[in-house]
């Protein structure tokens, strides 16, 4: 254990306006705007998926350089980017390709159906991006992805072997962008039934759970099957399905939420 | 560890899930944004890139497999990956770092304050990054977490994945820095009144 110093602000030894100019710039933005960056977390996060898949059946560096398109071709050429890393991964390792690579994660399901559209711009874009690069019409790639991907990119001679790897991590990336966007427009139902029809909403839930046992929603389902069964009176149930959460995850962001819910302890146990 | 259910009650995890103990991304992201976003803006990102750079920072943590609880908190471990991206950032973007920050300045500033407050608000707080300025990005990165952010050492240490030595050895350094520049600044307050546009906030 280390005994940390005491914090500028916190020292009256120190002068009242340097103490005070570090107050006024403590602590987290105010005004950020979470819920426009949560859109563009989910399109980002569904397009990246895709435009993995694109980078790495063109078996080039990612192209898809926010030239002109404003917000969403940057979000796509940032994500493009970090797929033609994860190609370099597919194609580089002899393990199977990760579940987690292309994968994107929970995003609120009101928030999915709001973006939607922009996803499947971006989804779009990211496909044509292994035709714009072979091409090569709008030659200028990323920096960061002309290096960070040279490892794995083999434009002029692909080998064999990469050319197979790269058509099957293509393959795998692509059907798991599928499912990706099946668990996106599921989750996108299941938070309007929340609102409209708990007892529905928590069927719809479990359904999810089961439809898709790898996906990285499982959390916001959890927290909706959670709170639809309080509110239809199944309570006991609720907090048993709770603390269960609790135990696997007292650290999640979802925590609070189903504690406050159910009212169970910081331990998730029963009130 | 497996967990026991009840029977014919579906598994809220798969037991063999890789990522059982990860938090989603987007849970992440509305637990952290905030403080993502302060944070880069500290180490100097400018406005027009600060949305961008977020964005960057949740994307990256996402493809390096979310968050695990550990040794590190999700505060200090998305500090580590945004100091890698806001450097990154820095180096090819080639930014003015101190001009570029009005608007900054300008956002931060709090709407509820009275017009004479959000004068000095605003003077606060380009004091403070333009104190920020004189320090390379580690000691940076170091002090806003500490100072600003209210971060224990050790938890910037694990977050960091340095030494708890070497965190106080940045932040000695980087106090010290920071004060001198702080001091200087405010013996010339009217460069900041000619600094800060004349618009509305």
């Amino acid at each position: 254990m280390s005994r940390d110093p005491i914090r500028i602000m916190d020292d009256d030894r120190l002068s009242a306006e340097l103490r005070a100019d570090l107050r006024a710039c403590a602590g987290p933005s105010q005004d950020y705007d979470v819920e426009a960056g949560m859109k563009r977390l989910a399109a980002g996060l569904a397009a990246g998926a895709i435009a993995g898949t694109a980078a790495a059946h063109a078996g080039v560096t990612s192209t898809v350089k926010a030239t002109g398109l404003s917000l969403l071709a940057k979000i796509v050429g940032g994500v493009a980017i970090v797929g033609a890393v994860g190609g370099a991964i597919y194609v580089g390792s002899d393990a199977p390709a990760p579940a987690r690579v292309a994968a994107p994660s929970a995003i609120e399901a009101s928030e999915v159906e709001a973006v939607s559209m922009r996803a499947v711009a971006s989804a779009t874009a990211a496909i044509t991006a292994s035709a714009v690069a072979s091409a090569s019409s709008e030659a200028p790639t990323s920096e960061v992805a002309s290096s960070e991907a040279s490892a794995s990119a083999a434009p002029a001679h692909p080998k064999s072997s990469h050319a197979i790897a790269s058509a099957s991590a293509s393959a795998s990336a692509s059907a798991e962008s599928s499912i990706v966007k099946e668990e996106i427009a599921f989750m996108a139902e299941l938070r309007q039934k929340a609102h409209a029809d708990p007892a529905a909403a928590a069927a719809m839930a479990d359904e999810g759970q089961a439809r898709f046992p790898h996906g990285l929603f499982w959390q916001d389902r959890e927290a909706i099957a959670v709170e639809a069964l309080m509110q239809r009176g199944q309570r006991d149930e609720a907090r048993r399905r709770a603390g269960a959460f609790l135990v696997r995850h007292p650290e999640s962001p979802f925590a609070e939420r189903m504690r406050r819910v159910t009212g169970a302890g910081a331990d998730g146990a029963p009130p | 560890m497996k967990e026991e259910l009840a029977p014919g009650h579906e598994a809220p995890v798969p037991p063999d899930r890789p990522s059982a103990e990860s938090l989603s991304a987007a849970a992440l992201f509305r637990a952290h944004a905030p403080f993502v976003a302060a944070f880069v803006v500290r180490l100097g990102a400018p406005r027009e890139s600060v949305d961008d750079l977020v964005q960057e920072v949740f994307l990256t943590a996402h493809r390096r497999g979310g968050f695990e609880p550990g040794a590190a908190k999700p505060t200090t471990w998305l500090a580590e990956i945004a100091l890698r991206v806001v450097s990154s950032h820095k180096r090819t973007a080639r930014r003015r770092r101190v001009v570029a920050d009005e608007d900054t300045l300008d956002r931060a500033v709090s709407e509820a304050a009275t017009p004479h407050d959000v004068a000095e608000q605003r003077d606060a707080l380009a004091r403070v990054q333009r104190a920020l300025d004189c320090l390379d990005d580690e000691r940076r990165a170091v002090f806003v977490l500490y100072e600003l952010m209210g971060e224990s050492c050790e938890d910037i240490a694990a977050g960091l994945g340095v030494p708890i030595g070497t965190v106080h050895s940045r932040l000695f350094a980087a106090r010290k820095s920071f004060q001198k520049a702080h001091a200087r600044l405010s013996a010339k307050p009217a460069m900041f009144s000619l600094l800060v546009p004349g618009g509305s906030l």
